[in-house]
């Protein structure tokens, strides 16, 4: 086979690859999908004995089940007790985990995990960090001066037909989140493959 | 006026018709198959570490010249690790900060600052995507030295194939993002430097400032110097040129115990010393050391012409990854020299894919999910709760001895190719 042509085969076929696997994994693995979040973080807000942090939020899905906190806690320095609470737009308490300092790295990722929230989608929630037993030095937790508390929530998938359609919105949610480079990407790809078939016939 | 604008419009003309002309040609079609690849991939696969380093080198940007000991001094501000690279690394990721900065907006220094896990952000495509572009550049600076390395055409275009679309390559620059091909670019140069104009002095300069960037290229250097010449003297003189580049930025910095601390206790200069053969006493017999000392003196035995460099530039590296538990971005610092050895002799195309077989089930079988599923979270970042590969696999087989195989596999395959590469006479013809 001529060199060119392998080497368009070759690249075809790692970009195949290269959209097939996270396809495929997202699709038959991944059970946990992401709802909403706040990832914009310019800081940290400390957590002393006379404050309970709280950020609310909306879940764009049924089911959610995990939340995740950038969480602060240099040198395991403060020993104490915490407690996350999830609690309705009313006030009423759906889930509860107690943790400890010794749970939290410089920073960590903790992540509080529940049993799925069966019609959470569209409703108000509020996460809720207080501090149960005192320790010095405090931890903190990662924010956005503008936007509040960093965080991730997570849904459970319950059935192939819907990872199928959010695998779909995924996608979708990927192009339109920062559309002015994946323009400027597709232009690249297809001015490299007009160059490749406007070419390559003089070969 | 009128006659200064028609010649630059001609120059224009003159250029372009030089690059349809070369982009009209099978090596041409291969850089454009190859840049396709890397432009389409790029965006979409992360790792942790090209955050990692861009994170730690911002620092350059508001005047920190000593980050080993400014991150000792601030653990607040060193919560993604310390700097284990030599200075050059971290001035030259400081500089690349600037532009990028630029081009991807406020964003990104906040998108730095956050932890490893920080997938879930709308810009992170572009981010990956622009952080790996001078990645790429480098490495097709490479496909081009291999282009002039090999004389027979249809032998470049073996290796150009073999160096754009190995999986080492794909996985450690275009998913990974590792800057490993830097270093790697200077050591090509200096064999380029060498074999085709004939210049050791800047063959040995290449290698220093590779070595500036991260150390393993001074190992390199020994050989460069036996090779150009049999004058003693020029020999040292040699030598001295190469530590030079490397010494001029880390001598600076030598009085920091914060830099001896962090970049001299690297991950290769721990690791080349564990294989050992216990001798009692608490003696050991450091095998990578013996075998690195062995080609040393082989080489200064049996060339004669610095023609077979190149097969003591790929046995180095290949004994040090047979004997150690390696980053999987250390194989690149081989994979040119085996582009350069397959456009050779096709016959070697088994040992190779052994060597990446093995490479790969190692790997994968790191207890580290930012090396597998990780890779496609800015795809989904529900892989996370993944298990690592190793974990998956534990009810069914022993990991650690499936790992122990496949790394036995690329150490049997990788000396192999050692024992070939000396014995034989691939290069001379080069």
């Amino acid at each position: 086979m001529k060199a060119h042509k392998l080497s368009w085969q070759l690249s075809l076929g790692y970009c195949f690859l290269g959209i097939l696997i996270p396809l495929a994994v997202s699709f038959l693995g991944v059970r946990n999908r992401l709802d909403t979040s706040q990832p914009v973080q310019d800081g940290f807000v400390t957590l002393d004995s006379k404050k309970i942090l709280k950020q609310t939020f909306t879940a764009n899905h049924d089911y959610i089940n995990i939340i995740i906190l950038n969480l602060k806690n240099p040198g395991l320095a403060n020993q104490g007790e915490f407690l996350f609470s999830l609690d309705s737009e009313e006030g009423d308490v759906l889930a509860e985990r107690p943790f400890s300092g010794y749970n939290i790295g410089d920073p960590s990722v903790v992540r509080f995990q529940f049993d799925p929230i069966a019609s959470s989608k569209n409703k108000k929630f509020n996460i809720l960090i207080k501090e149960l037993v005192p320790a010095t030095p405090s931890i903190s937790v990662a924010s956005s001066r503008e936007r509040g508390l960093n965080y991730l929530v997570y849904y459970r998938t319950i059935d192939k037909k819907t990872a199928m359609i959010d695998l779909l919105n995924n996608l979708k949610r990927i192009f339109l989140s920062d559309l002015i480079f994946f323009v400027f990407w597709l232009f690249l790809i297809f001015s490299i493959l007009l160059t490749k078939v406007k070419l390559s016939k003089r070969i | 006026m009128s006659i200064f604008v028609c010649n630059i419009i001609k120059r224009k003309k003159q250029k372009m018709n030089q690059l349809k002309k070369f982009f009209s040609s099978t090596t041409g079609q291969i850089f454009l198959a190859a840049l396709f690849l890397r432009v389409f991939l790029a965006p979409f696969f992360f790792h942790t570490d090209i955050k990692t380093i861009f994170y730690n080198s911002h620092f350059f940007s508001e005047g920190v010249i000593n980050i080993y000991e400014f991150l000792a001094k601030n653990p607040d501000k060193s919560y993604l690790g310390e700097f284990p690279y030599p200075p050059l690394t971290y001035i030259f990721y400081g500089l690349l900060y600037f532009p990028l900065k630029v081009i991807l907006g406020p964003g990104f220094p906040q998108w730095l600052a956050m932890g490893n896990d920080a997938v879930a952000i709308p810009d992170i495509f572009r981010y990956l995507f622009f952080m790996k572009i001078p990645l790429i550049f480098f490495e097709f600076l490479v496909g081009i030295l291999i282009i002039k390395l090999i004389k027979d055409k249809n032998q470049a275009k073996a290796g150009l194939l073999f160096w754009f679309f190995n999986p080492v390559n794909i996985y450690a620059i275009v998913l990974m993002g590792q800057f490993d091909i830097i270093p790697t670019f200077l050591t090509v140069l200096a064999l380029f430097l060498l074999l085709k104009k004939k210049k050791a002095g800047l063959a040995a300069i290449a290698l220093g400032l590779g070595g500036a960037l991260k150390s393993y290229p001074l190992l390199f250097l020994p050989f460069l110097v036996i090779v150009s010449s049999k004058d003693w003297r020029q020999r040292i003189k040699l030598f001295v040129f190469g530590l030079l580049p490397y010494g001029l930025f880390v001598f600076p910095f030598l009085g920091s115990v914060y830099f001896r601390q962090s970049s001299f206790v690297s991950g290769l200069s721990q690791r080349m010393f564990l294989l050992g053969l216990n001798i009692g006493f608490e003696e050991q017999i450091l095998l990578v050391v013996l075998g690195l000392t062995f080609l040393l003196l082989l080489a200064d035995w049996k060339i004669k012409a610095p023609e077979n460099l190149p097969g003591y530039f790929l046995s180095l590296p290949l004994v040090i990854l047979a004997g150690s538990h390696f980053h999987p971005q250390w194989l690149l610092w081989a994979t040119p020299f085996l582009a350069l050895l397959l456009a050779k002799e096709k016959k070697l195309l088994l040992p190779i894919a052994i060597l990446i077989i093995g490479w790969l089930g190692t790997v994968f079988l790191f207890n580290d999910k930012f090396l597998t599923w990780g890779l496609i979270s800015p795809f989904d970042s529900g892989v996370f709760f993944f298990p690592t590969v190793r974990e998956l696999i534990k009810n069914v087989f022993e990991p650690k001895l499936l790992q122990s195989l496949f790394h036995t596999l690329f150490s049997a395959s990788a000396l192999w190719i050692c024992y070939l590469v000396i014995t034989h006479k691939f290069y001379e013809s080069s």
